[in-house]
């Protein structure tokens, strides 16, 4: 019996050994260096400068600037993404000719990498040569909107390809939630006279909560730490004004140098994944103990 | 009386399918549209490209565009030593990550060790995104000495993509049946020797969708391959924004390069369906 425990934790060892070296370090290191003054020049050693840093991050408007965008992003994103998704897990659940081949081609945004998503809708939103403002004038007559370089217009053309990139994940999951619905209740309530308004209201949504939940949360930490299609699409831009919060990040530490309040930063955003990641971790724990196949 | 209800129930499958497949084609489409523009754009002439409104349609053929990243130019290297890159240290990261997080994953599922903690700290490194510690690895790395090596950046995404690996197995480490370990055992056979002769068959299939999805989050990998490596070792996701230049405007040649960049993406996509619908989303539970 001893020799099995020590086989196992054997086994485990290396794997947890990466983790405490390149997650748990990393960690300690910035709660560190959130504390200490950086220099431009790597040759000045950092000094110690408790609070500053803070400070300097919470007086700074482009860091309330960082979150006000994000949290815009967030709340367009995700009800688009949710009630999309939900449509689409619908839709592909009554299909049954061909659903995975069709799942194989809804499933492409989300496999291509960020970087290119930003790269294709930078493209579909130029102005002179893009694919949008084509369609407007040549099927509604409408002039050139400058889409990436003017407010609001930015701010859709990214919560636009977000929500490209990740409604089909969210409807794949959702679809997966949709499955596990027996047919037996359903053929049941309608026998009873259940109208499809209501056995939609009364049984799959409540039954749907635990994956609308998971999945949700799964998206708040996609948008949280989005920085590729906004770093391509609009560079921050007009003015700074969709700099998000991942942006904010790669300026002060990469831009600035200023390695110190990039780390409060990056301690700041820790912060707020984690709070998500324990709401979600609380969800698998029930969702285990209650034993139901997910 | 039957019949005619019948015939009205296969009607109303048959309205309720219409309505189905009408929001289908047109996800379809939404999905779709960016991938065929890219596609048009890589394989249509300089001169066609820079017109206003641009062509929906297909216009003339050119692979000027797609000869312009394969052999690359005096400024712009070509895309072949980028994709190699890249491939390279998908492959060696997913392989790493694959062979430490099944172990891992068999001595949780199998012996039940660290209690309920282990499992869900390790399911906890799955929410640190790489962007959340690219300053500490920064410094780190700096410090070091492994910015901008192979080997910082191999053992960074085999770190990253363990945990993904772990939950995903687990799942099939439970649910795979612990008699035939036992039998060996009373044969006389090792831990080890039961791992690997019996237990790692039956696990086969499921490291094959592990490795999908290690694959495919290593080779997306843009914020840690762009900080912590991006000169000598440079992989496809850092060679696609140096291409947007302020000097020329490289449209049909960015196009070109991301083409040729999501197809191994593409190819995946289609394997990854089956196991999503299964619920990825309480983290491979079965």
């Amino acid at each position: 019996m001893r020799g099995q425990k020590r086989f196992a934790w054997l086994m485990a060892a290396p794997s947890i050994l990466a983790m405490v070296a390149l997650g748990i370090v990393p960690l300690v290191w910035m709660v560190w260096t959130a504390f200490q003054s950086f220099s431009p020049n790597p040759r000045i050693p950092p000094r110690f400068s408790g609070l500053d840093n803070l400070g300097n991050l919470v007086g700074d408007p482009q860091f309330v600037g960082s979150l006000k965008i994000t949290i815009l992003v967030l709340i367009a994103a995700l009800i688009l993404q949710l009630v999309l998704g939900f449509i689409l897990a619908l839709a592909l659940y009554s299909i049954k000719r061909a659903r995975g081949l069709v799942v194989s081609l809804i499933l492409i945004p989300t496999a291509i990498a960020p970087i290119v998503a930003g790269i294709v809708w930078w493209m579909l939103f130029n102005t002179r040569f893009g694919a949008i403002n084509s369609v407007l004038f040549q099927w509604f007559g409408i002039d050139p909107v400058n889409w990436t370089i003017e407010m609001p217009t930015a701010y859709i053309a990214i919560v636009v390809a977000v929500v490209w990139q990740w409604t089909p994940f969210v409807a794949v999951i959702l679809l997966g939630g949709l499955t596990t619905i027996p047919r037996d209740t359903l053929d049941a309530a309608r026998i009873d006279g259940a109208t499809a308004w209501q056995r939609l209201r009364y049984i799959v949504l409540p039954l749907m909560r635990p994956f609308f939940l998971v999945v949700g949360l799964l998206m708040i930490i996609e948008i949280v730490r989005l920085y590729e299609l906004p770093f391509y699409i609009t560079q921050g831009g007009p003015g700074n004004q969709t700099v998000v919060a991942g942006v904010f990040l790669f300026k002060l530490a990469f831009s600035f140098f200023d390695l110190g309040r990039a780390s409060m930063m990056s301690v700041f955003l820790v912060i707020a994944l984690s709070m998500i990641a324990a709401l979600y971790m609380r969800l698998v724990a029930d969702h285990k103990n209650k034993g139901a196949s997910g | 009386m039957r019949r005619a209800s019948s015939t009205m129930r296969r009607l109303r499958r048959h309205v309720a399918n219409s309505w189905a497949w009408a929001v289908v084609g047109a996800f379809l489409v939404f999905a779709l549209f960016p991938v065929y523009w890219i596609v048009l754009i890589a394989f249509r002439p300089r001169d066609d490209i820079f017109q206003y409104p641009a062509a929906l349609m297909p216009t003339n053929l050119s692979l000027d565009n797609i000869r312009f990243i394969w052999f690359g130019t005096e400024t712009s290297e070509p895309i072949i030593g980028f994709l190699g890159n890249s491939m390279l240290i998908s492959v060696i990261s997913s392989l790493i990550a694959l062979s430490l997080g099944v172990a891992c994953a068999y001595a949780l599922g199998r012996f039940r060790i660290g209690g309920g903690f282990l499992p869900m700290w390790i399911l906890s490194q799955r929410f640190l995104p790489p962007i959340a510690l690219v300053v500490p690895l920064y410094l780190m790395y700096r410090q070091f000495g492994l910015l901008d090596t192979y080997f910082g950046l191999v053992i960074l995404y085999a770190t990253f993509t363990i945990p993904i690996v772990v939950w995903l197995m687990m799942g099939y480490v439970e649910s795979s049946p612990p008699e035939l370990e036992e039998a060996a055992y009373i044969d006389g056979a090792g831990y080890w020797t039961a791992f690997t002769r019996i237990a790692l068959p039956v696990l086969k299939p499921g490291l094959s969708v592990a490795a999908v999805f290690t694959f495919i989050f290593i080779w997306n990998e843009y914020v840690l391959a762009f900080q912590l490596a991006g000169d000598d070792v440079a992989t496809i996701t850092v060679y696609l924004p140096r291409l947007r230049s302020a000097v020329a405007e490289l449209y049909g040649e960015i196009a070109a390069a991301s083409l040729l960049s999501v197809i191994p993406a593409i190819v995946f996509a289609g394997v990854m369906q089956r196991f999503l619908v299964r619920g990825l989303a309480f983290g491979g539970l079965k």
